[in-house]
Order: structure tokens, then sequence, then C-alpha cells
């Protein structure tokens, strides 16, 4: 832990300095945003906004262009599905974290179809809050366990679409292939690398090259996809 | 130096109303629409003291830190902070225990409702 220039905190949570990680907060309960504020400057990141609905953020993410939103679902005028759609138009490098208190199927779909790369509940634990955002801004996501149990089962449960197969098989490498199939299997960059005997900068260049060929933007929706296709 | 003030202060006022209000939430669930706020209140209430848990941390290495044999005040201020901690840990324990139980309510009359139509 130390000071960094502008006095914030710098703190080491989970192997990742918090320090410098730009987050915009998205929800219309004032206290619940404040709350948020100041737990999370507590742990080094640096809170460069708050919005209250979804066309608000959509002017902020355009203004001060943070790392991570944390968007609440449920808003009055533009809710959080759609204004993180948007906002994956808008600014693809800006990362949307979900962060509500619904753990509906329906809800933890769209948001994932939106364009959000980490789901979490309002009931997390700080240390889940933060590894969150961590994830979020290196590129990589973070769902509630509860929440991706649900994912998969649901997915799992629903047939297979054929095309979706022949494009995986067709478009992949062998290596691509198994790191797919792991990432629908909940594993992260470290556990990735760990099973296939690889560096994790490996797994990352293999994942970048997954969401290239299947055009899609994350790997949540890289995880859809493989179970799906019926890889996972 | 860090101050912890404020939280624990207020707990028993603003705790104390959260958790009547968490309460005949369970016993008697209401529209959804409350149930989802007084979730929302009661989450924006556990963030306030899991920052105040963080503070009393910080606090008692820095005054652990100083420590010197002999010094009576540090060893008091430490002994309170650890009781503060002691009482934030279970105030924070016993609101996210009535969250879950309500939560699980909410959740129980949301399955007895039809479901959700495919947004067009």
């Amino acid at each position: 832990m130390g000071e960094t220039l502008d006095g914030t905190a710098e703190r080491e949570n989970g192997g990742v300095a918090t320090s410098g990680i730009r987050v915009l907060i998205v929800d219309d309960h004032g206290l619940f945003r404040t709350g948020l504020r100041n737990l999370l400057e507590e742990q080094g990141i640096r809170v460069v906004g708050e919005a209250g609905d979804g066309a608000e953020a959509l002017g902020l993410v355009r203004e001060l262009a943070p790392e991570v939103v944390l968007m609440d679902l449920n808003m009055p005028g533009m809710a959080g599905v759609e204004a993180t759609q948007r906002i994956a138009q808008a600014a693809p490098l800006t990362r949307v974290v979900v962060l509500t208190i619904s753990d509906d199927d329906a809800d933890v779909m769209d948001a994932i179809l939106a364009g959000a790369c980490g789901y979490l509940l309002k009931d997390s634990s700080i240390h889940d809050l933060v590894r969150g955002i961590q994830a979020a801004a290196v590129g990589e996501s973070l769902i509630s366990p509860q929440i991706a149990a649900k994912v998969l089962q649901r997915l799992r449960a629903a047939s297979t679409v054929p095309q979706a197969a022949e494009t995986v098989r067709s478009e992949l490498s062998a290596r691509e292939l198994e790191v797919l199939r792991l990432i629908a299997n909940g594993k992260d960059n470290a556990e990735i690398a760990r099973d296939l005997m690889i560096s994790p900068k490996t797994v990352k260049n293999h994942i970048s090259n997954i969401l290239v060929k299947l055009q899609i933007e994350n790997r949540i929706q890289a995880a859809v996809y493989a179970v799906r296709s019926g890889l996972a | 130096m860090v101050r912890v003030v404020g939280v624990a202060d207020n707990w028993k006022a603003m705790g104390g109303a959260l958790l009547d209000r968490i309460e005949e939430l369970i016993d008697a669930p209401a529209a959804p629409d409350e149930v989802e706020r007084t979730l929302t209140d009661g989450y924006a209430e556990a963030l306030s003291l899991e920052a105040e848990r963080w503070r009393i941390h910080r606090r008692i290495g820095e005054a652990a830190a100083q420590l010197e044999d002999g010094d009576a005040e540090r060893v008091r201020e430490l002994s309170r902070l650890a009781r503060r901690l002691a009482k934030t840990d279970g105030e924070l324990a016993r609101l996210r225990d009535r969250l879950a139980e309500l939560r699980s309510r909410a959740r129980d009359m949301q399955s007895l409702k039809p479901a959700r139509q495919p947004s067009t």
C-alpha cells in the first residue's frame, strides 16, 4: 500500500492495484451511491462521477471517459440495459459492470447481451465488488457465483445452435477451442494458464483472438457462445 | 490520521428504523418497488458499515504501530477501537442476515407470479 501523487491511497487487492481505476457509479438511489463511493474511495478506487439514470450516465461517459461503469438496472427514465447497450456502442473501451438487486435470469441475459462485462449483486462483499471492478478494468469479467451458475444452467437447458457450433469449430484453432471451453466452465485467466501450462499473457492473446474471430465483445459473451455451440 | 466517527453513532437511529422496516416487510411483503427500495436502503447502510470497519481497521493498524511501553492512552484507544469493531461487525452481520431473509421472501413472492413476458 502507498500514496499516489494525487493523495489517493494505492492498495493491492487480490494482486491487482486499485489505484487509478476510474469508475462512474450509476444508480437512482442517492444513499447507495454515496455509500458505494465512500467505500470504493477507501479502497483507493477513483470515483470520477455519479449518475442517477441511464441518460445522465451516457453524457458522463462521453465527458469523463471512465474505465468502468457500475450500472444499476432498474432506474427511472433510461434503464440500465439500454444505457449499457448505448455505452458499449459509444465508448467501447469503457467496461460496464451491472450492480443490481435482481438475480432474475432474464435481467442477467439482457445485461450480458447488451454488452455488460460483469454482473454483481448489491449484497456482494466489498472484496467481490473490488474484484469485479479490477477484472473489468483489465478486460476480464466477474459474475456473482450464484448468478453464473444460473446462467450456465439456463443456457445448457436450451438447445444447441448448429450454426454457432460450425462457426466455432471452423474459425478457432484447437488451442483457442480449449481456452473457450475453459472460459465457459468459469475459469479465470490464471486458472486457464495453469490448466493448459501456458502463460497468462498467452491466454490473454488467445482470448483476444477468440473475441475477434467470433465478433463478440467480452468473455461472458464467449461463454454464452461456447455453451450455445455445445462446446461446454 | 484516520478519524473514526459517524456510522456506528447513527446506527441506533438509522439502522434501527431500517431494521424495523425490513422486519415489517419480511412479515408482510409489500409491493415489489417498496421491497426493492428497502433492500437498496439496506445495502447502502451495509456499505456504510463496511466503510466504518475499514476505517477502524486502519486506525487500529496506525495505533498499534505507534504503541510504546507504558503508553496507557494508546492501549485504551486500541481497546476502544476493538470494541467498536466488534460492535460494527455485529451490526453488519445482523443487517446482512435480515436483508438476505427479506430477499428470500421477495423471491418466494416473485415465483408465485406469472413469468415475465420477453421484451420486444
